[in-house]
């Protein structure tokens, strides 16, 4: 390898590459050329920075120097001014939306100090195609440590550190690991699960493109432990990008022996085959993702027998999430006192979150259990967007439900957040703000897991459905008031009857937006108004015939041509053809015209 | 790209390559490290300047001693060009003027290593 004096880190995430991230790299290579600098300076393509609202990221090395929103053209400039005179090229720089100043390099910024990075490691650092950067950040030396110990001996290491499950279940890693240990059999399976299926929610996504190889140890170790020499990893098929990385991440390991026969010398072989979802969100539950990788209907079947005991053709399987495999090789290398200390007491190590929605800073985070909802949100976050104000905080996707300001100082952790009646959930955390309906919300996740039901069990399949009916009647204003007893008794028999968690929680979003925003419930049912004006039929655009002074400016932009008056006279509104677009609010000059 | 046999080889490996990554690592924790700063200003460059980055990272290297070696805009103090700026980490950083490659490895031995207080360029 030459030897090289700087580098330039370009993200190569599926975010920043729909920006045109290899572009960029190609351009700054081109520049390098031109400069005569191309061996001393080093462009490295990784994985995601986690920034991704300021995205394409480009980032100086040594200096931290941290470039946001790049373009292709900016290349020349980088590498004229910041490569060869030292120089910032300001204009690129992160500007801090509290202070409204440029923050020149990523170690001084609120989105990242709080942060700390276990999972992800390694993304944003090393280039995720090459096994030898992997292996000179002690890649695979966990795997090496653990084969020359007993797999009992490493089994109490990972029970020892309190790792919990990150896909959403929260069971602790290490006991599984022992259950499938424990049950003999002459074949055994080990599983990744890398469906990733909650709208919005790209962590794994995230580990798998930046550091596949840490997936790769992690089967190996886990299969080592529970005594399966195979692997299998059920990826989505929407994750293209995942997929190829991981493909070559796994060819690469064979290549270099550290997956195949005799792995390092030992007794130990294992391999990993890549196996395909079809788009189905419902194969993320783990009998459901087992069926389907048997060629059969993803449908979940009653658990016992769980998993570890009976699973893929009816062998002990064990079933891990990616992000829980990420933490796998630092619990081993730097022991399960470490992993221990980090968190709080029934939930120990480091989260990864998806954080979205109304918040400045949106991308990906990690950080310690126990870190308040209101760090994330405020600190990390940068706060709510355009000034407004705060309303709800979702977490655990559509399973999960919303949090309000009384909650904001909770200690994020898995039991908080379900006595707070949400839930941990694979890591989703979308901020809403008071122009967010929360009717609406509760609608929309419902859409979505009638959409994703497979079906099999009734209550699910009919009772979702009905719910999802009432909260559609609610919000095209034609709810009444006892459909708020009825959305109530009938989530309650969902979730205590349903077959999987799927149709178990699914009704967790109207719950929990009933506890704590009734009132909205109430307006829409009782007074057929929508509070944050986002319900359509809920609503009517009216002039103000005190302030209107038919200038017709509206009726000239209406669409549908609802607006009619005499020149000088107030113009009224026709709300039979109002398509409520919002065209004449926006334009009228004398602020006439108000949402009713 | 060799098959790695045994768990030494996979050591001697790591080995081999963790130097590559040192710059990138060192990087990670700039508050650990003695920062070299190399201006870059026209008279600077004019006098040799850009030979100075690669001349820090190898003496660095072989004396075995972590630093982080970056170039930087401009440090004032044209007349005594090539002008460069050492922090020592939690001090306030300090610069020298007139650097010549052999001048680079005397600051690098007296002021990094054995922490001497070396004259440099005086601030008002």
């Amino acid at each position: 390898m030459a030897r090289f004096n700087n580098y330039i880190l370009v993200c190569g995430g599926t975010g920043c590459r729909a920006s045109h991230s290899e572009q960029i790299i190609e351009a700054l290579r081109k520049a390098l050329e031109e400069a005569g600098a191309a061996d001393q300076t080093q462009v490295i393509r990784t994985g995601c920075f986690g920034f991704c609202e300021q995205g394409p990221i480009v980032k100086m090395i040594p200096d931290n120097t941290f470039y946001v929103s790049v373009k292709p053209e900016d290349a020349p400039e980088i590498v004229r001014e910041h490569v060869v005179r030292g120089r910032k090229v300001e204009r690129l720089l992160y500007t801090a939306p509290d202070t409204g100043e440029h923050v020149p390099d990523s170690k001084h910024m609120k989105f990242y100090k709080p942060q700390m990075r276990i999972a992800l490691r390694n993304c944003g650092f090393i280039d995720p195609e090459n096994i030898g950067e992997y292996i000179a950040r002690d890649g695979y030396a966990a795997l090496s440590k653990t084969l020359q110990m007993k797999p009992e001996e490493v089994i109490q290491q990972i029970i020892d550190s309190g790792l919990r499950g990150r896909g959403g279940g929260g069971f602790p890693t290490g006991l599984k690991w022992q259950i499938t240990r424990n049950t003999p059999s002459e074949r055994k399976y080990v599983v990744c699960n890398a469906d990733e299926g909650d709208p919005g929610a790209f962590m794994d996504r995230s580990i798998l493109e930046g550091d596949p190889h840490s997936i790769v140890e992690a089967m190996a170790i886990n299969g080592y432990c529970t005594g399966a020499s195979h692997g299998l990893v059920y990826i989505r098929a929407e994750y293209p990008l995942a997929i190829e990385r991981l493909r070559k991440a796994i060819e690469q390991a064979r290549q270099y022996g550290l997956l195949g026969d005799h792995i390092l010398g030992s007794d130990f072989s294992f391999d990993i085959e890549l196996r395909y979802g079809a788009g189905a969100f419902v194969c993320g539950e783990e009998t459901a993702l087992i069926h389907s990788m048997e060629g059969r209907r993803g449908e979940p079947t009653v658990k016992p027998p769980y998993p570890s005991e009976s699973g893929y053709k009816g062998y002990p399987t064990n079933v891990n999430n990616v992000e829980t495999y990420a933490n796998i090789p630092p619990i081993l290398l730097n022991g399960a006192a470490w992993f221990a200390s980090i968190g709080t007491e029934r939930s120990k190590g480091t989260k990864v979150f998806a954080l979205a929605g109304k918040v400045n800073n949106v991308g990906l985070i990690e950080v310690p259990m126990g870190t308040t909802l209101r760090e994330v949100i405020f600190e990390i976050g940068g706060g709510i967007k355009n000034g407004k104000k705060f309303k709800a905080v979702q977490t655990g996707g559509p399973s999960g439900g919303c949090l309000t300001e009384k909650h904001l100082d909770t200690p994020i952790d898995y039991d908080n957040l379900l006595q707070c009646g949400s839930m941990m959930g694979s890591g989703g955390m979308i901020v809403m703000d008071e122009d967010d309906c929360m009717v609406s919300v509760a609608k929309f996740y419902l859409e979505f897991t009638v959409d994703e039901s497979c079906g099999k069990c009734t209550p699910c399949r009919i009772g979702n459905k009905r719910l999802l009916e009432i909260l559609e009647r609610i919000t095209r204003g034609q709810g009444r008031e006892e459909d708020l007893d009825e959305l109530r008794n009938l989530s309650s028999v969902i979730r205590d009857s349903s077959l999987c968690a799927l149709g178990q929680t699914a009704p967790n979003p109207v719950l929990s937006t009933m506890e704590n925003f009734w009132d909205e419930y109430v307006a829409h049912v009782r007074d057929h108004t929508c509070p944050a004006h986002r319900c359509r039929d809920l609503m009517s655009y009216v002039i103000d015939p005190r302030i209107c002074k038919g200038c017709s400016l509206c009726a000239r932009m209406c669409p549908p041509g609802a607006i009619s008056g005499i020149p000088k006279q107030p113009y009224a509104i026709d709300q039979s053809r109002c398509i409520k677009c919002g065209t004449c609010l926006e334009k009228c000059r004398f602020g006439a015209i108000s949402i009713q | 790209m060799e098959r790695i046999n045994t768990p030494e080889d996979l050591a001697r490996l790591r080995e081999r390559l963790c130097s590559e990554m040192e710059i990138r690592e060192n990087s990670n924790q700039p508050d650990r490290y003695p920062q070299i700063r190399i201006s870059m200003d026209d008279r600077s460059l004019a006098a040799g300047a850009d030979r100075l980055e690669s001349c820090f990272i190898d003496t660095l290297k072989e004396r075995g001693i972590r630093g982080i070696v970056t170039k930087t805009g401009d440090l004032g103090h044209h007349e005594q060009a090539p002008v460069v700026e050492i922090s020592l980490p939690g001090e306030p950083p300090a610069l020298y003027g007139k650097i010549t490659p052999q001048r680079a490895q005397e600051l690098v031995e007296r002021v990094i290593r054995r922490r001497e207080s070396v004259e440099g360029i005086v601030t008002e």
